[in-house]
């Protein structure tokens, strides 16, 4: 199969979708759970795809390096997210190269970003507390052309789920329970 | 619809293309392109469904294609790269046209778009189970299931990181008490073993809609001809074909059929469980299930007189078949079986075990084995073969009486069975038997 990625299965599902709009309708969700300072476990909760349930049994941890309160046992929440986002926008990548019948041989991705704890202390309420910009890299190597590359990109911006959540406007509904 | 980019190669020359141009749908099978016989009724559909005529020698019937490998070719080549190797002759285990042809046949009987044949029964019953299950889920079953389903469930799961519950196979209640947050199956038995018991499917259906898990029966003892559990919206149906479906007491098989899209999911797991079928066994496979609707009209007609006549006997206690008005659930299996019930008759004798072990020595006709479905009625006592992993104790907790002989009645004359039967109960009571 080239680059491992099943593309007839992929058509199958996409023409699914296309018949039947619910088989694309995928929910997801997390539980955290506080362990001690800064330390959190995240577990995945089940997923409904289409209309049947996905055992989604899997957990990780979360904490801070210890020069922000923690002990540095696992990556932070920044790192956590802006993991989540290159994952979901290399799988997209793949897929579509795979789709154009590219094969790829490697594929790494850099995000970078910068962001002023002023705005997360308080310190400087014109200070934005979150990422003001994020810069990411591709590093592909296959047999496509640059001019290739460049359209699966674009295709990864318009396509990829993480990336559209970061870049657009989401609704955010809080509530407290105690 | 074969190739995923059919039609739009030149869109993919040019690189823009995404996964809405992609062409390939999901169809039925895969096909030799032999006709279809969907409206057919069940003879029919049992003699010339999946069959598939040589063109080139016009030979009648499916040849029997005993190779391991395939030449290779553009197609095939093209078909590895996409991953739809299912829909390609490549090699044995992945696909054959043997077993194409009977994999027809039987998706005609199961009302089913896809089916695969594997190399026993259990081979199905795993694979369709662990192609399902997701890390960390877990099962519903029943206490009453077949003996090694069970012990897969109960023995091997746990090795997976999964888990199982067994659960009352007929009390609905009990069933979704026992449904958790990561429960992804409903499993079950049409009837159960040896009792007879009729699994209510609709009722587990319904469950399974609002849990938003899959319902997977285990319909070996009532075969496509008594119920079709695909049309009463199960996701998968396996049947252990070394039973009815072959029917002649000489190969093992196994079965699994539902939609292409859960049967495609089940492809890949089969290949790296390597249950698949050998030609020779699908040649006997698809020749037995031609004469299928006419071997199960007789097991259900036969076994409905034997279960009555052995109601009627003042040395037989309690008989044990849907079919009868004295079955607890003689109302459930008049509207799921429509009145063609089953070929399993269960029945305790007077003088339990002993008398139940001189009656298997007397009788002339029905074979002293395990197994069912067979054309030669088979006969066997569930203490000391499929339950007698349980105490006594144990055995009687769920229903398995000093005296229960379980019988798989064949498709002998039913004049013959029936006074097979009177000289063998005649014998271990020496008196005369009641009937007329």
């Amino acid at each position: 199969m080239l680059n491992n990625i099943n593309i007839a299965g992929l058509s199958e599902y996409a023409n699914e979708v296309k018949e039947q709009n619910i088989q694309g309708k995928a929910s997801y969700g997390i539980n955290l759970n506080w362990e001690s300072g800064t330390k959190t476990t995240v577990s995945t909760k089940n997923m409904i795809l289409g209309e049947h349930k996905l055992i989604r049994d899997f957990n990780f941890t979360i904490d801070e390096p210890t020069q922000l309160l923690g002990v540095n046992s696992a990556p932070n929440p920044a790192e956590y997210m802006l993991g989540g986002m290159a994952g979901c926008m290399a799988v997209t990548f793949m897929a579509g190269a795979t789709a154009m019948n590219i094969e790829i041989n490697q594929l790494q991705l850099e995000i970078d970003g910068e962001l002023d704890l002023q705005g997360f202390l308080g310190l400087n309420p014109e200070i934005n507390p979150g990422f003001p910009e994020l810069k990411f890299i591709f590093h592909v190597q296959g047999n496509g052309t640059q001019e290739q590359y460049e359209r699966l990109i674009e295709r990864v911006i318009m396509h990829s789920p993480n990336y559209n959540t970061i870049k657009n406007k989401v609704k955010l509904i809080g509530e407290l329970k105690s | 619809m074969k190739k995923s980019y059919q039609g739009i190669e030149e869109k993919r020359k040019e690189g823009d293309i995404w996964f809405n141009d992609l062409k390939r749908k999901r169809s039925q099978g895969p096909t030799l392109g032999t006709n279809r016989y969907e409206s057919y009724n069940e003879s029919t559909k049992a003699i010339h469904a999946g069959q598939y005529d040589d063109p080139v020698t016009g030979a009648l019937g499916t040849p029997i294609f005993q190779c391991s490998t395939f030449y290779l070719n553009e197609s095939s080549y093209e078909a590895i790269e996409e991953g739809r190797g299912r829909d390609e002759m490549i090699y044995t285990r992945y696909g054959n046209p043997s077993q194409w042809s009977v994999q027809e046949k039987l998706s005609a009987l199961e009302n089913a778009e896809s089916s695969i044949v594997f190399s026993s029964g259990m081979a199905a019953i795993s694979t369709a189970i662990l192609g399902l299950l997701d890390k960390g889920s877990h099962v519903v079953s029943s206490r009453d299931i077949y003996g090694g389903t069970y012990n897969f469930l109960y023995e091997d799961l746990d090795k997976y990181g999964m888990s199982v519950t067994f659960t009352s196979p007929t009390d609905i209640e009990d069933i979704e008490a026992a449904i958790q947050d990561n429960t992804k199956i409903l499993y079950f038995e049409a009837l159960t073993n040896p009792l007879l018991k009729i699994t209510p499917i609709e009722a587990i259906v319904a469950l399974g809609k609002k849990y938003n898990v899959r319902v997977i029966i285990d319909n070996t003892f009532l075969t496509p001809y008594n119920v079709k559990p695909l049309d009463l919206g199960v996701d998968l149906v396996v049947n252990s074909a070394t039973k009815y479906l072959n029917g002649h007491s000489d190969l093992i098989g196994g079965t699994v059929s539902g939609s292409r899209k859960l049967v495609d999911r089940l492809w890949p797991q089969m290949l790296k469980n390597g249950g698949s079928m050998d030609p020779h066994a699908c040649f006997l496979l698809e020749r037995s299930l031609k004469t299928f609707a006419l071997r199960m009209r007789t097991h259900n007609t036969n076994a409905l007189a034997l279960a009555t006549y052995l109601e009627n006997h003042p040395n037989i206690n309690k008989v044990y078949y849907p079919g009868l008005a004295s079955h607890d659930q003689h109302e459930l299996a008049k509207s799921q079986l429509k009145g063609k019930n089953s070929g399993m008759v269960s029945f305790e004798i007077e003088g339990g075990d002993n008398n139940a072990h001189t009656l298997l020595k007397l009788l002339k006709l029905p074979k002293e084995a395990t197994s069912l479905g067979g054309v030669e009625s088979l006969i066997s006592l569930p203490y000391n073969t499929s339950q007698a992993s349980l105490t006594k104790e144990q055995q009687k907790a769920i229903g398995i009486n000093d005296g229960l002989i379980r019988l798989s009645v064949g498709v002998e004359d039913i004049e013959d069975l029936i006074s097979d039967f009177d000289q063998a109960i005649h014998s271990i009571f020496k008196k005369q038997p009641n009937y007329a």
